[in-house]
């Protein structure tokens, strides 16, 4: 990524190093680049610049305040923000290990034959709108998870405190499966292609010296595409956090803190969906203000990731070495 | 399950019987939503076959049937080109059905109507941007205060009635339920938790109530329909109901909140012991049970075209600030019933667009134009009383120079 240019071959050996074509070629990659970074930039001013008068009316007490009455003047988004990071959290604890899972299974396990059936199948569901998942969940799964899962859960976990009160279908606990539904494909499909670039020599000569299929997978496979499969965490947490449509469908949005995986509870994105309509002055402020603060929490999010796989990487490399 | 039981309680006509929640496919359901998402375009059919329905003898300021027709008939000369509306989605599938049918009528005057929620109709309205607006609730004194001073007065007239059906999802049983505003008020509170709370077990002697908790369905966006539920329960329960009338209500942490009538109602099939308040016509193209409610004169009413109209008519002067219609009394008044309201301005800028707004919205609200498409789309026609109402102040509404826009 850092180094396009000595990627790129150059027109050094043709004596065409100034010629019209590249250099306009080349300004149009810069134009594009900068235009991408400018669209952003952009985004985040226009965002700021509308979140303001939330900062200058409410201070910041509003962001880890509990209670979400605008009729009352109280805009505490701090229960939206902890439903956000629950059901994002329950979604990529089911996504990582099936995701990558399904991804090693793809590249190595399941025969040529039928994995361009299998890997597109995975794919379709990337394509699927998120409000087809909404309904699917608040029509198909919600009836399933109030009749048949929570029950299960409540009678097999109900010791661990997190599977308290009344089973009601919609709630934190559907929200997160939809989710999980919804980011699975990413974490599948840039999992595969990042494992299937892992140096073949790599492998061969791990198997070579007498490792397992296990072995090759945890000792040469999954640190060699380390990077990659980080990437595929950033776009799949990304959109769990940021899913908005599906997940209001199904969460139940009560502005309340959830006591409960089957509590109705509510994310910074579906408190956006549901009130951006209709509100004005200080709460549309608020609601745009919130948007802002789920972008620091991605970003948060994402950098805490980068230095999880940074640091564990390093020591890993250093046992490597140590042996 | 299955049918209802006739012998406890017979289902008015209009009313739709009591749904087996087995027997409810998702399949069916998705039928349903789509059918609620292309009502638009259904309605087009409707509109042929709305003959049956009987004109009211009297209609229009003081005047008969025949004074009516006259309006009516100028209506359909407005003049030509276009119209911009928006607001209310309650209103919207009418509003299409009522301005499809208006241009079939007079070809040359298309008019365009927005459903993007009666708050953004209304910021749309301040702007300037559109010729008339809708909302569920009326313009308050904020809002109008928004209106540029310039523009004059702001004229608000009822379009369409809607009544606000309590439907549920109980598994096991069959009768129709009973409910009053003391025991919805407990329920939409938190203080009744449990189905067979003897609050409701008194209201139904007669049914087998599960030992189940409720879960309360309510709308997560804000909304008109909330509006008019907490505004009963508020008129119904004056010291007991403390989370007052408004477009969104600080529910208790028990209630499942979801956007839109459509959101709720699919909720509500898909959750079992659920319960909550959907505009009437949802609930019955969704063929959900609906309980009949107590009102003011201590009767149990199922809501129906019938019975809404009944409660409306108890209150023939509604006006943009005393707009509440809700327990209004009357032996066959179904209590939780509202009027959508369209808003223009008193003084039009120009004598065509005026023209075209008074006459498409005079011909909307009246018995023998618009409202005659109202009840095979689940609206409820306005009272003759309000009819009358909206033509007298329609014809206060005049054009730049002062001249009267409304015409026989």
């Amino acid at each position: 990524m850092t180094s396009v240019g000595t990627a790129l071959p150059g027109p050094r050996g043709r004596g065409r190093r100034f010629s019209l074509p590249d250099n306009g070629y080349r300004a149009g990659l810069y134009a594009v680049a900068l235009l991408v970074a400018a669209l952003a930039v952009w985004f985040l001013v226009a965002i700021v610049i509308q979140a303001v008068p939330a900062f200058s009316t409410l201070g910041f007490s509003w962001i880890v305040s509990k209670t979400w009455n605008p009729a009352h003047g109280q805009f505490g988004i701090l229960p939206f923000i902890l439903g956000t990071l629950e059901t994002t959290a329950i979604a990529v604890v089911l996504a990582v290990p099936i995701g990558l899972g399904t991804a090693v299974a793809l590249a190595f396990l399941v025969p040529a034959r039928i994995r361009p059936a299998l890997s597109t199948t995975v794919e379709l569901l990337a394509a699927v709108p998120s409000v087809v998942y909404g309904l699917w969940g608040l029509i198909v799964l919600a009836p399933v998870f109030h009749n048949t899962v929570e029950p299960f859960l409540t009678t097999a976990f109900g010791w661990t405190g997190l599977f308290g009160g009344p089973s009601r279908g919609v709630g934190l606990l559907l929200a997160g499966v939809i989710l999980f539904v919804m980011i699975v494909p990413t974490m599948v499909a840039v999992s595969r292609d990042v494992i299937a670039v892992v140096p073949t020599e790599q492998v061969e000569g791990a198997v070579a010296l007498g490792a397992t299929r296990w072995q090759v997978l945890r000792k040469v496979v999954l640190p060699g595409a380390r990077t990659g499969i980080l990437g595929a965490f950033t776009l799949a947490t990304g959109r769990a956090l940021g899913e908005t449509v599906a997940v209001a469908m199904v969460i139940g949005n009560s502005p309340y803190i959830a006591h409960s995986l089957k509590a109705p509870a509510a994310t910074v994105p579906s408190l956006i969906v549901n009130n951006f309509g209709e509100s004005t002055g200080t709460e549309l402020s608020v609601l745009i203000g919130a948007g802002l603060v789920l972008l620091v929490i991605g970003v948060l999010v994402n950098s805490a990731a980068r230095w999880l796989v940074w640091s564990t990487g390093t020591r890993s490399a250093g046992l490597e070495l140590g042996r | 399950m299955g049918g209802p039981s006739g012998a406890y309680e017979t289902i008015p006509k209009g009313g739709a019987p009591v749904n087996n929640p087995k027997s409810g496919g998702a399949r069916r359901r998705i039928l349903a939503l789509l059918a609620i998402g292309t009502a638009g375009a259904a309605l087009l059919s409707a509109c042929s076959s709305s003959s049956n329905t009987s004109t009211s003898t009297t209609a229009g300021s003081g005047g008969t049937t025949a004074d009516n027709a006259a309006y009516l008939a100028a209506d359909l000369k407005a003049p030509g080109g276009s119209l911009n509306a928006s607001g209310s989605t309650f209103v919207q599938p009418f509003f299409n059905a009522a301005f499809y049918k208006y241009t079939s009528l007079n070809q040359a005057l298309q008019v365009n109507y927005q459903g993007v929620g009666s708050g953004a109709g209304i910021t749309a309205f301040e702007g300037g941007t559109v010729a008339f607006a809708a909302s569920d609730v009326p313009m308050n004194a904020t809002e109008l205060a928004k209106v540029p001073a310039s523009s004059g007065a702001v004229l608000q007239i009822p379009d369409t009635l809607g009544g606000v059906s309590m439907a549920y999802n109980l598994p096991g049983v069959s009768q129709r339920l009973r409910l009053d505003g003391p025991t919805l008020a407990g329920i939409f509170d938190g203080s009744i938790t449990m189905w067979n709370a003897p609050q409701i077990t008194a209201l139904n002697p007669r049914v087998t109530l599960p030992a189940h908790a409720i879960t309360p369905e309510v709308r997560a966006d804000s909304s008109g329909t909330t509006y008019i539920f907490s505004d009963y329960l508020k008129t119904a329960n004056p010291t007991t109901w403390t989370l007052g009338a408004s477009k969104t209500i600080a529910w208790p942490p028990t209630a499942v909140q979801t956007p839109k009538n459509s959101g709720v109602a699919a909720s509500i099939q898909s959750s079992p012991y659920s319960i909550g308040y959907v505009e009437l016509s949802y609930a019955i193209q969704n063929k959900m049970s609906y309980a009949a409610v107590k009102n003011a004169s201590g009767a149990y009413v199922v809501p129906t075209s019938t019975t809404v109209a009944a409660d409306a008519s108890q209150k023939p002067a509604v006006s943009a600030t005393d707009f509440s219609i809700v327990d209004q009394g009357g032996a066959t008044s179904y209590p939780i019933a509202g009027y959508s309201w369209a808003i223009l301005l008193q003084k039009q800028a120009n004598n065509t667009t005026g023209a075209q707004v008074v006459k498409v919205l005079d011909w909307t609200t009246h018995d023998g134009g618009g409202q005659e498409l109202a009840p095979s789309l689940h609206y409820v026609p306005l009272p003759t009383a309000v009819q009358s109402r909206n033509r007298t102040q329609l014809l206060t509404v005049t054009g730049p120079g002062g001249k009267v826009l409304l015409t026989k």
